[in-house]
Order: structure tokens, then C-alpha cells, then sequence
């Protein structure tokens, strides 16, 4: 365990090396830390009426009322708590199935990863959205935060298991693997400590891209009114900007400010991203030493 | 033909999946839907058209297996149930209808981000490290890692509610009859425009990225020195050599991006309030019209079967080693 620990502080330590990936980690931090002094820093409760309706920004409401007279900077600060933690949830949730799917698929092979890669391929096929409005709308309540997140998690699990796979299988070719097998290692522990450590750069690539979907995903449900609308979300509060027409009267701060906090999300994630592709494939660095040292080989014109 | 047999035999496999999760979800809550919906129409709805949409989401008498095989007949005899939001008219009439808005606005839609995003990505391949690769990349995939609906909103209200350049929603001037003349045409063009660009926004950098990591994979291969060295033009190389292998595994994602652009459909026809499949899924959730929002998971899955039936035939033709049996 001490081993993997110290394996994922390299990790992470050379991402935050990598210019992009300083970036989303320092964007990340900011939401995140943002969301976590919710308490300390909102200066309203967020769900009660604390101000006259649609106050533009201002000195007594930083980033302005909605439409209900709620404080829109409260709102968002504690949105964030609800959207980050169900994202990140929802996200490792889906990574791990991935993993257990994708690896036991590539590793063992023959039916097993017949019958696997089947069910991968039935998954990534049926329309996730469709499906998630089938199940959240049979809920007599409503789907609360929670339950969307399961539901994404759910649904959108295939396609990370189908590149675990496929990576899997082209490090079970090396002959450690075989090595470790004729040395009487059980599956378990090949699949654990040889398998697993190859893939660290997929794996995170994977749960990144992973929350980033779960995250927007589960803010565009609650915006179209598939969640519970008592939820205080960023989804909720896009929601609410929409169905009080606070747009059209003139409130664009109703919306702005839930949309700028799911954009940087995005891009925070987005960038950290970049980082780990552009390190495990150096070729797709767009950096200009890159270019120069293009140029001294004298291939681009 | 083994491979397309194959295929089609799991896209059966996939769609007759879907029927049965249609069967099996409301089964897993307390009540059927059928009578809930019965309860809601507060007597607009006769005993018979509550019989038959018993019937269309199979709670009958029976056991569970005999209301498997009510349901799978009823649903291989086209019928599924009666909508409740449009009563009495069925499901299937206004699936259809509110189908050809969505693929109008999908389809080109996703045309239009395939053809911008595969040459935006060739380009930023071909000048690596130039500073439209550098700023248009990384903007591409910003604009991608976000929900459809943060785009649509803030499009709506930059340029239909400040500019008011275009209109806040429908997909045409109520006040023109449909039909097959310029001024209808260039109306649904007109109202369609906000919407498709919401669409092609978060689309166009899952092209680009994808169409410029594969290029830039090529760019090291032999046949390309050898194209140089017979002293072909760039413009030729680029065009004919690169672009040429590195727009495969784009043409095969353009089947299975299906899906995804359908969902992106959907939140950008609530925000423009567009009468595609989208905007009365969300009227169907309001309504709880169950038939109705079961309904639209089989209309999805077959759009999306059929667009990757559609992939796979044009794989067998572009992949000649496919066609081995």
C-alpha cells in the first residue's frame, strides 16, 4: 500500500510539474476549497428568502439575489459542495467498475472477456440520457443528487472499461507477467501489483474525464428538472434560472454565476487532463521547444 | 456478411435490452404506471384506454412472465400506449413528429462540427506548436468539457435576449403555414440557428482533438517521407496522405458520437425551446406521462442502432479487412 501511496505523490507531483496541469490543479483547489468554507464564507443561509428579488450585484449581495430573493453567492458557494462531491463520487464510482470489468476482461481473456467486452459494448450503446430519464422519472420523489449520480455512474462505466481493457491486454504480453506466474503468484496479486501499477496514467485519465462527465452531466439533468428541485446544486440553480424567466427580466447573474463556476470546473479538469495525455505521449505536446527541436531535424517547413 | 451478421444480431440483442429495462424499472417501483396515469387525467381517460395502456407497459393479470409476452407483443405490433399529455393520441405519432425537428437540428448539427472539427484538427497538426494549435486545441476542448446546457443559456441570452438577433424559440415564424416555399424554409433555417451552434460549440473539439492526435501519430510514418521525397506538395501531402489514414478512426466515432449529439440535442432544445424529441421528453416528465418518456428510450436506441448499423457499413467499405471471412 505504502508503495502505491508514494507511486500516486510522483504522479501527482508531475502533473503539477507540467504547465497545464499546474493550472487545473490550482483551479481544482480553488472550487474545491471554495466549496469546503461554504460555512465560513457564504454570508446568507442559501435557501431562504434574504433580500428583495433580482438585486443586481451589489455591496449587500455580492453576486446579486435571484428571482426568489435568494442570495446567489450562498447558493453557488453551497452548490458547489453538492455538485463537487457527487461528481467526484460518481466519477471514482465509474472508474472502479471500469477497472475490475476492463482488467478481468484483458487479463483472463478467452469467455471470460468474450462475455465482458459484450456486456461493455451493450452498455456503451444504449443512450445514457435516455436511460437515466426512464429511471429518474419512475422515482415517485424524484431523483435526488445522490441517486443521479448512481445513474450516471451506471451508465457511463463502458467506455473507461473498454481502454482498460485494451491496455491490459498489450501489458499481459510482457514476460514479467509470465514470470510472475510461473513463480506461483495468484491471479489476484499478477492482476494487483504488475497489471494495475501499468496503467496509473489511464486509470487517472479515465476518473478524470469521468467526474468531468458526471459532474456536467448531473448539472444538465438537474437543469432540464430531473432532479429534486429542492436540491441546492449548480444544476438546481440553472433550473431556477430557467423556469423563474429571470433571463428575460434581466437577471443574467441568476445564470452567469452557476454557469462560470460549472465552465471552470470543466476546465480545471480538462486541463489536468491534457497533462497526464501529453505526459504518458509526449508527441502530442503543442509546446514551441517541441517545434524547435522539429525544426533542428529539419522535417517541418 | 459474418461480420454484419454479426452486428446486426447485437444490435437486436442491444434494443431488445432497452424494451425490457422499459419493463422492468417501473416494476421496481410501488404502483404501475398505467393507473397512476389513469389518476392523473382525472377522468379524461375511458376504462379502455386505461386497459390498453395497461396493456402497452404490461400490467396485466398473470404472472410476470405472461406480462413479459403481453408487452413484447404489443411493442412488435408498434403499439406504445397512449400519451397522456396529448391525449388521446398515441405515443408513437408524436415520437415521430417531434423526431424530425431532432434530426434536423442533430444532423446538421453534427455534419457541420465533423467537417469544422476534422479540418480544424488537420491544420492544428500540421502547424504543431504553431499558435493556432497552441490557443484553438486547448479552446476546442474547453468548450467540449462543459454540459450542452451551460452553452445553449449562455447563447440564448447573449444573442436572443440582449442583441435579440435571434428569436427566443420554436422552430418557426408561427405566423408563416408550413410548407415547401423560401420563406418557411429560411425561417426553420433562421430558428434553427442558435440551436445547431450550441450543439456544434461543445462538439467540434471532440473532432479536432481526436482528428489531430491522430495526425500527429502519422506524421513520423515512412510513406509520408517518401510522399516528400518525391517531391509531392504540402498541400497534397496533407490532403491526400496525412489527413487521408487519420480520418478513419474519426469516420468510425462519427457513428458512435450518435448518442452523445441526441443528448446535446435534448438540453439545447429545452433552453430554445425547440419542439424536438428533447423539449417533449421534458413535457413528458412535467406530466408523468410514462408511455410517452418509456417511448422516447426505444426512438433513442433505434437512432443510435441504426446510425452504428450505418458506421459499420461504411468501416466494411473503407477497411478491406473486414471483408475477409
Amino acid at each position: 500500500m505504502a508503495e502505491a501511496s508514494t507511486g500516486f505523490i510522483t504522479f501527482v507531483r508531475s502533473i503539477w510539474r507540467h504547465p497545464k496541469g499546474r493550472i487545473g490543479l490550482l483551479l481544482l483547489l480553488l472550487l474545491v476549497s471554495l466549496s469546503i468554507l461554504a460555512p465560513v464564507l457564504a454570508p446568507y443561509p442559501p435557501d431562504r428568502v434574504v433580500g428583495v428579488p433580482l438585486t443586481p450585484p451589489g455591496l449587500e449581495h455580492l453576486l446579486g439575489t435571484t428571482r426568489l430573493g435568494k442570495d446567489v453567492l450562498s447558493q453557488t458557494l453551497y452548490g458547489g459542495r453538492v455538485s463537487l462531491s457527487v461528481g467526484f463520487f460518481a466519477g471514482l464510482l465509474a472508474t472502479a467498475v471500469a477497472l475490475v470489468i476492463g482488467v478481468a476482461a484483458g487479463y483472463f481473456g478467452g469467455w471470460i472477456d468474450e462475455c465482458l467486452t459484450f456486456f461493455m459494448n451493450l452498455v456503451l450503446v444504449l443512450p445514457a440520457i435516455a436511460l437515466i430519464i426512464v429511471i429518474a422519472s419512475s422515482l415517485e420523489s424524484g431523483a435526488g443528487p445522490l441517486m443521479i449520480a448512481l445513474i450516471i455512474a451506471a451508465t457511463s462505466w463502458a467506455w473507461e472499461g473498454r481502454l482498460l481493457r485494451a491496455q491490459t491486454l498489450s501489458v499481459r504480453q510482457r514476460e514479467y507477467i509470465t514470470a510472475a506466474r510461473v513463480v506461483g503468484e495468484p491471479h489476484w496479486r499478477v492482476m494487483l501489483m504488475h497489471i494495475v501499477p501499468n496503467l496509473t496514467s489511464l486509470i487517472t485519465s479515465c476518473f478524470v474525464l469521468g467526474t468531468l462527465y458526471c459532474i456536467v452531466t448531473e448539472a444538465g439533468l438537474e437543469f432540464i428538472g430531473i432532479g429534486d428541485p429542492q436540491a441546492i446544486t449548480w444544476g438546481v440553480q440553472l433550473l431556477h434560472a430557467r423556469t423563474s424567466n429571470a433571463l428575460i427580466v434581466g437577471g443574467w447573474w441568476e445564470l452567469l454565476v452557476p454557469s462560470v463556476m460549472i465552465l471552470a470546473t470543466g476546465a480545471a479538469l480538462a486541463l489536468i487532463n491534457f497533462a497526464v495525455d501529453e505526459m504518458s505521449n509526449p508527441r502530442l505536446q503543442a509546446h514551441r521547444y517541441w517545434v524547435g527541436a522539429q525544426k533542428q531535424g529539419g522535417e517541418e517547413p | 456478411m459474418k461480420f454484419l451478421l454479426r452486428r446486426a444480431l447485437f444490435y437486436l440483442v442491444a434494443l431488445w435490452t432497452a424494451a425490457s429495462i422499459n419493463f422492468i424499472v417501473p416494476r421496481l417501483m410501488p404502483g404501475d404506471p398505467a393507473t397512476r396515469m389513469f389518476n392523473r387525467a382525472k377522468g379524461k381517460m375511458s376504462p379502455e384506454a386505461l386497459e390498453g395502456l395497461k396493456r402497452a407497459f404490461g400490467f396485466t393479470d398473470g404472472n410476470l412472465w405472461d406480462q413479459y409476452l403481453t408487452y413484447i407483443t404489443q411493442l412488435l405490433q408498434g403499439e406504445l400506449g397512449i400519451s397522456m399529455m396529448f391525449f388521446p393520441e398515441p405515443v408513437a405519432d408524436k415520437l415521430l413528429y417531434a423526431t424530425w425537428w431532432t434530426l434536423l437540428l442533430a444532423g446538421s448539427a453534427t455534419l457541420l462540427s465533423f467537417a469544422l472539427g476534422t479540418l480544424m484538427g488537420a491544420i492544428a497538426a500540421w502547424r504543431r506548436g504553431g499558435r493556432f494549435d497552441l490557443w484553438g486545441t486547448q479552446l476546442a476542448v474547453l468548450l467540449q468539457s462543459t454540459t450542452p446546457a451551460v452553452v445553449a443559456l449562455l447563447l440564448f441570452w447573449g444573442f436572443a435576449v440582449e442583441w435579440q438577433l435571434f428569436p427566443l424559440g420554436r422552430a418557426y415564424n408561427i405566423y408563416l403555414s408550413p410548407g415547401l416555399n423560401w420563406a418557411f424554409i429560411g425561417s426553420v433555417l433562421y430558428y434553427a440557428a442558435l440551436p445547431v451552434l450550441s450543439i456544434v460549440v461543445i462538439s467540434i473539439g471532440q473532432w479536432h482533438f481526436s482528428m489531430r492526435n491522430n495526425m500527429i501519430n502519422l506524421l513520423d510514418e515512412d510513406y509520408l517521407l517518401l510522399a516528400r521525397a518525391k517531391g509531392l506538395s504540402e498541400r497534397r501531402i496533407l490532403t491526400q496522405y496525412a489527413a487521408r489514414n487519420a480520418i478513419l478512426p474519426n469516420l468510425n466515432a462519427f457513428a458512435m458520437s450518435v448518442g452523445l449529439v441526441l443528448a446535446g440535442s435534448l438540453f439545447t432544445e429545452v433552453v430554445f425551446n425547440y419542439p424536438g424529441l428533447g423539449l417533449f421528453v421534458l413535457k413528458a416528465i412535467q406530466a408523468r406521462d410514462y408511455a410517452f418518456i418509456q417511448g422516447q428510450l426505444l426512438f433513442v436506441t433505434l437512432g443510435v442502432l441504426i446510425s452504428n448499423f450505418l458506421g459499420d457499413l461504411l468501416n466494411l467499405a473503407l477497411d478491406p479487412r473486414l471483408r475477409v471471412d
